[in-house]
């Protein structure tokens, strides 16, 4: 389970992973000598000062752990609201071109609404239609973006 | 030293291109977008200007960026509506106006904070004006000594200054630097054109674009954090009263003159900024009164000196954005970003080579701090009315908002895809207590920074003491030093903590 994990652990894994992921993906870059750095030097250089640092937010946390009194708490996930959010954009991005800014803000909206319950059915189906009336109008009407309403 | 009468000059040369009928609408519009946004719980100027930066880059450099000056005053000034009345900080830097802001509105003098919020900032404003044009010359003068080593101390500096400003652990903070550098890293390699961590894919040779790692780690991750902690609808009780009394003028002026130097001051400095001056103004104001114990019950000097230093320092920290290019904060950072955007590199020349940009720039922030008051007085009760709308209605719309400013500004379903990427990033890091700010400065300073490191070292031929026998650069790089020592030190570090406790 997540929630026993100590924050800083899953923290240090996501900066070490970066790190090592940006030194991996450095290596094949030329590294060239302190005079002259070539592209793969400093991102090798900042790849190691994140394992480094991440090893030692690490510790700290196990440290933490085994002494008394975490000050801060254990940290709660909802992952509803964020998968519904993603969703909503992963919607938009897939039907923006084919379909326009209209089909495409209906999309987005009616799929974020599933971040919050109750659903309440007809008022997102109300939301929806303002709000693609309000980009349509703003957005392309007002602000002149290029950006095609319907499909073609 | 710049004397009276060129002062007086670059003034009028600034007001006469902010005055004009379309620059002045720019300016309106921008103020009204920034704080109607800004309102909304969540949305602080960072993401509001996030949000909107594509909108400007239809006008010219000049109406862009003065639309975008009075985005970021709307913005904020909607923030500090949002902290006073339903005790949300649209920013890090309104997060002192909360402490007594919304306690003067749960005892119903609402309509009084956020009037002495509207006029403090106003003067503020107006004396920061001038700071700026007195200073900003003489400070160009000063940065032709600057070389390569000098920028990079600098930047060193700037993001040292992040990791004290950062409000959680010290650790976390420098890491959310480094990885804001590895992320500035990707795309072409600007000396020897190679792709670099662009994993193959052509869509990143030009690098990861600014717009969608903003809007993911400040908008995106956001609004699911909020949804998490409350569908939330607003708590904003009644407006009874829009004037401060006599007795509130009194306490209140000379805690918004005092906030005023303490934000202006704070301001120039590169990462220093508006978090630390309305910090440092809340302190100072809570030392020097005589009954320490109103403050946080509703005092309203805890309302007047924040927000004076706040608005002082977003002006001032226009200083070293203008002149040495160097962003003070997010904020600073998303306007760099937006000069870019319109082909202007904020630097020494900017002053010499584009004068009524730059003029015109100072002269716009000035009419924005004027255009607030005018906007916001008389819309107080409005306002109130707006943050009571239930977040289920406004959160799709905010959504939308950033899925359309993704996509139209390189008109590319892939930064809609790099916007979810880096929301689901930013909202995981945020789970895990990793404040963005940081890594946003770290991402626009970083690629500079790169530069005048090979640059410097290579004038240098290799020898990394250049940095250190150059007088500058070694008396900024010493004080980096001693800026981060001081933070890294737990007695300081417990200080600060009790310091964030008192909300």
């Amino acid at each position: 389970m997540a929630r026993s994990i100590h924050p800083d652990i899953l923290a240090a894994l996501f900066f070490a992973s970066v790190g090592g992921v940006g030194i991996a993906a450095a290596g094949s870059l030329e590294r060239g000598t302190t005079m002259r750095m070539g592209p793969g030097y400093l991102p090798t250089a900042v790849g190691v000062l994140l394992l480094l640092l991440s090893t030692g937010l690490a510790l700290r946390a196990v440290a933490a752990r085994s002494g008394a009194g975490d000050d801060e708490g254990p940290v709660v996930w909802r992952l509803g609201p964020i998968a519904a959010i993603l969703a909503a954009l992963g919607a938009f991005s897939l039907l923006i071109d084919p379909v326009g800014l209209i089909g495409a803000t209906l999309a987005l909206v009616v799929a974020a609404r599933f971040a919050e319950r109750p659903l309440r059915p007809l008022e997102t189906g109300a939301l929806a239609v303002a709000a693609a009336g309000f980009s349509a109008l703003v957005f392309v009407e007002l602000l002149q973006l290029p950006i095609a309403l319907w499909p073609d | 030293m710049t004397g009276l009468e060129d002062i007086a000059s670059h003034l009028g040369l600034g007001l006469g291109v902010a005055l004009t009928p379309a620059n002045l609408l720019y300016c309106l519009l921008g103020a009204l977008l920034g704080t109607l946004i800004g309102v909304l719980p969540g949305l602080g100027p960072a993401t509001t200007i996030a949000m909107l930066l594509p909108v400007t880059f239809h006008l010219s450099p000049i109406g862009g960026l003065i639309m975008l000056a009075g985005i970021y005053y709307g913005a904020q000034y909607g923030g500090s509506i949002t902290s006073i009345l339903v005790n949300i900080p649209g920013e890090s830097s309104s997060v002192v106006t909360c402490l007594d802001g919304h306690a003067m509105t749960r005892q119903g003098r609402s309509g009084a904070a956020l009037a002495t919020a509207a006029l403090g900032s106003f003067f503020a404003g107006c004396v920061a004006t001038l700071l700026v044009a007195l200073f900003a010359p003489p400070l160009t003068d000063l940065v032709q000594l600057f070389g390569a080593a000098e920028y990079f101390a600098l930047m060193t500096l700037g993001l040292v200054a992040a990791v004290v400003l950062a409000q959680g652990s010290v650790l976390k903070a420098l890491l959310m630097i480094l990885l804001g550098l590895m992320l500035g890293f990707v795309g072409t390699d600007v000396n020897s054109g190679a792709h670099r961590l662009t994993f193959g894919l052509d869509a990143l040779a030009d690098g990861i674009g600014f717009i969608p790692l903003a809007m993911g780690v400040f908008g995106i991750a956001e609004i699911a954090s909020h949804l998490e902690r409350s569908g939330g609808g607003g708590l904003a009780a009644a407006i009874t009263r829009l004037w401060p009394t006599k007795d509130d003028f009194r306490r209140a002026t000379p805690a918004v003159v005092r906030g005023t130097g303490v934000g202006a001051l704070l301001g120039i400095l590169p990462g220093g900024g508006a978090i630390l001056g309305s910090f440092a103004a809340y302190t100072l104001e809570k030392r020097l009164a005589k009954e320490p114990a109103r403050f946080g019950n509703g005092a309203i000097e805890g309302v007047a000196a924040p927000e004076s230093a706040n608005n002082a320092a977003a002006q001032t920290s226009f200083i070293p954005l203008l002149t040495l290019g160097i962003p003070s904060n997010g904020v600073m950072a998303l306007m760099v970003g937006a000069m870019m955007i319109h082909g202007i590199t904020p630097g020494p020349t900017v002053i010499d080579e584009q004068p009524e940009l730059f003029w015109g720039i100072i002269a716009s922030m000035w009419v924005a701090n004027l255009m607030l008051v005018v906007i916001n007085l008389p819309l107080v009760g409005v306002w109130a009315r707006l943050t009571r709308v239930p977040y289920r209605f406004l959160f799709p719309a905010v959504l939308l908002f950033c899925a359309i400013g993704a996509y139209s500004y390189a008109h590319s379903v892939f930064d809609v895809l790099l916007t979810m990427v880096f929301g689901l990033m930013g909202y995981a890091l945020l789970k895990l207590r990793c404040e963005p700010a940081p890594l946003l400065l770290a991402f626009v300073l970083g690629p500079m920074m790169e530069e005048h490191l090979r640059r410097a070292l290579l004038i240098g031929r290799g020898d990394p003491a250049v940095f250190v026998t150059r007088p500058l650069s070694a008396a900024i790089l010493a004080l980096a030093a001693v800026l981060l020592v001081v933070t890294v030190l737990p007695a300081i570090r417990g200080l600060r903590r009790t310091a964030f406790r008192e909300e």
